[in-house]
């Protein structure tokens, strides 16, 4: 699975993984609460279950000062 | 596949779809514009517009109710990297959705950008820039109303804020109608995405495709602000609903202090706090409690470095 952290800037992670949104923030030690789960440029709910070719972004909430 | 509680769709945060997820949002900007009765017909609104997310969307949403009653404000405070991108994307936006904009920078008002503030100085660069910023956007007070982005996230961020550091009396600047005296000195304030999430903003911006960049300004990362939402966000992520049950409870509190521009004792609640007489600084004419408003007193103490430019 490929997944793009958007924050200040960007960077890309390949890892293997099955299961759903929340459980992949969890793993990457995010919180549910500063990010979105984008999908194939949609946007997803953190129940939603991912497949491994998935291509998926992180886009953190936080922004301006 | 998740499906929205309303239509069984795709559903894309909150057991919404899109569709259900930006009614909800709309509805809940509108309903706080109509509950705490933000606007009043006819009035001339000025938004402040910073190009990033919140600004965007309650630009968009203000403009779409009131149509050529709204005109974006940008401020350009001069930091490299952060502000110039984003106010590319606030002339885009603009552009796109025909709505007038216009942009002051500090450098030309003061003689100095936040940037060089920040290499030459110990100044806090947030306070130097709220300074600022406020003082030009509360000087169009040809126009009725001044909206901004703040967020339910903001809010929090800042009532905590002013509890921690003992300034009870800067919570006058929150609730979605801030204020506590009214004075044609001063533009009144409004909040429209006030019982909105950080997320929520985000999200609805990403669902409507406006274009903004992933940028946080550099001198916020290590300020209080940034730890106090850190902390914030840990609560709500353990405790649901954290958020706005401290966003209810305050606007009840609110609402209980009853705050006097004389006399300053709630004597049910057993808190005072004295608010100055306004009168007009020696030295811009501009509304103050001092003899040289903030912005003044800055600008002389920043003169040795403005002379430098």
């Amino acid at each position: 699975m490929k997944i793009t952290m958007k924050q200040c800037g960007e960077h890309t992670i390949e890892k293997e993984f099955n299961g759903n949104a929340k459980s992949l923030l969890t793993l990457l030690e995010i919180n549910p609460e500063t990010v979105l789960v984008v999908r194939n440029n949609e946007l997803i709910d953190l129940e939603e279950n991912l497949e491994d070719t998935d291509d998926i972004e992180i886009l953190s909430v936080v922004s301006g000062g | 596949m998740m499906t929205c509680i309303k239509c069984k769709n795709k559903s894309v945060i909150k057991k919404l779809c899109k569709q259900h997820f930006i009614e909800y949002f709309e509805n809940k900007v509108y309903d706080c514009i109509d509950k705490y009765e933000l606007v009043k017909e006819g009035d001339k609104i000025l938004v402040g517009v910073s190009g990033g997310k919140d600004s965007l969307t309650v630009l968009y949403l203000l403009n779409k109710k009131f149509k050529n009653n709204v005109t974006a404000y940008s401020v350009d405070e001069g930091i490299a990297g952060y502000r110039d991108k984003s106010l590319e994307d606030a002339k885009f936006f603009c552009e796109q959705h025909n709505i007038s904009l216009i942009t002051e920078s500090i450098k030309h008002n003061f003689g100095i950008t936040l940037d060089q503030t920040v290499s030459n100085t110990e100044k806090k660069p947030c306070s130097v820039c709220g300074v600022f910023r406020r003082y030009l956007l509360n000087k169009h007070r040809e126009y009725d109303l001044l909206a901004t982005g703040h967020n339910m996230d903001d809010e929090i961020q800042s009532i905590l804020m002013n509890l921690t550091k003992n300034q009870m009396g800067l919570l006058g600047r929150c609730g979605p109608k801030p204020g506590i005296v009214s004075s044609d000195k001063f533009l009144q304030r409004i909040k429209p995405l006030y019982f909105c999430t950080e997320k929520e903003v985000m999200a609805y911006s990403f669902l409507m495709n406006f274009k903004t960049s992933f940028v946080e300004c550099p001198y916020a990362k290590t300020s209080f602000r940034a730890a106090i939402r850190d902390e914030i966000n840990d609560y709500e992520s353990k405790v649901n609903g954290t958020k706005e049950r401290i966003i209810m409870n305050f606007l009840d509190l609110v609402h209980d202090l009853n705050i006097y521009s004389d006399e300053n004792i709630n004597k049910d609640l057993s808190i005072s706090i004295t608010l100055n007489p306004i009168t007009g600084c020696n030295s811009c004419g501009e509304p103050t409690t001092r003899e040289l408003c903030h912005a003044c007193s800055l600008k002389k103490e920043l003169r040795p470095l403005i002379l430098m430019q």
